[in-house]
């Protein structure tokens, strides 16, 4: 099998992975870092339109980033650690 | 359990990252109010099965696979409409139309809006979030390339449907190799 099948069947099995049993395991990719070089180079933007788009899309995420918090999500964490402090 | 982390530690370290889940939920379904249902699933869902996590592994990329699926999950039952035609809703800003200096902020939001789902969310874990590429691939379940080839097509049409720059019409090859994982975060 190529490399570039492998890095596909990496992908493929970490989306059919039970979420809950995933363990955060980003290290695995690394067949599929080293496609990188082999993959059909890609037509993109100039860097200096990248940098503007990328730019734009930090400070629009940023806006998001940095609402004022409803209290719900404490609240809803704090639930979840007395839950089972007292389980 | 071993290697689980600290529920103490856990609930700091989730409420840190509530603001990221919240921009990320609000990319994907768009709807402020939807976004934050899913946040808080997510949360559950995430303290529910903590000890798979392994400490010192990466808790937003886990996190945001959570929500990801949860999503994906929601959105096959239904639950969450998409809006992605109407072309206003993803990636919704708080900020009022009438402030000054938002407009470009502004135009720029509905123009991401307009992106396919899979564009809007590659641009958002790798341009927004700075996580490698490789990182991103794994969270969708797909190949680096497509990732590549994803954040490329929407930064592509930003930059048409924002008049940014003209694409450069023999294109410019980048090696994207160069892209590490020190560069992400």
């Amino acid at each position: 099998m190529s490399k570039e099948g492998e890095g596909i069947e990496a992908g493929n099995s970490a989306g059919q992975r039970d979420p809950l049993q995933q363990k955060g395991e980003t290290e695995v990719d690394a067949c599929a870092a080293k496609n990188g070089p082999k993959e059909k180079p890609h037509v993109v933007l100039p860097r200096e339109a990248q940098g503007r788009i990328g730019q734009h899309l930090r400070r629009v995420y940023g806006e998001i980033l940095s609402e004022p918090l409803p209290d719900k999500f404490s609240l809803l964490l704090e639930s979840l650690a007395k839950t089972e402090r007292s389980e | 359990m071993s290697g689980a982390p600290d529920s103490t530690n856990l609930q700091k370290e989730l409420a840190q990252l509530v603001p990221n889940l919240r921009a990320f939920a609000r990319s994907l379904c768009g709807n402020a109010d939807q976004a934050d249902d899913l946040v808080q699933e997510t949360l559950v869902k995430a303290w529910r099965s903590r000890a798979s996590f392994t400490e010192g592994s990466n808790l937003k990329a886990w996190l945001f696979t959570i929500l990801r699926n949860t999503f994906l999950s929601e959105r096959r039952k239904r639950k969450y409409e998409i809006h992605d035609t109407d072309g206003k809703m993803a990636l919704q800003l708080s900020v009022k139309g009438e402030q000054s200096g938002h407009m470009d902020l502004i135009d720029f939001a509905k123009a991401f809006a307009t992106l396919p789902a899979e564009q809007r969310e590659a641009l958002i874990l790798v341009g927004a979030e700075g996580f490698a590429y490789e990182d991103a691939a794994l969270m969708c379940g797909c190949a680096v390339g497509t990732i590549k080839s994803r954040v490329n097509r929407a930064r592509s049409k930003l930059a048409e449907m924002l008049g940014v720059n003209e694409m450069d019409e023999v294109g410019v090859v980048v090696d994207d190799a160069s892209r590490t994982r020190a560069s992400a975060g």
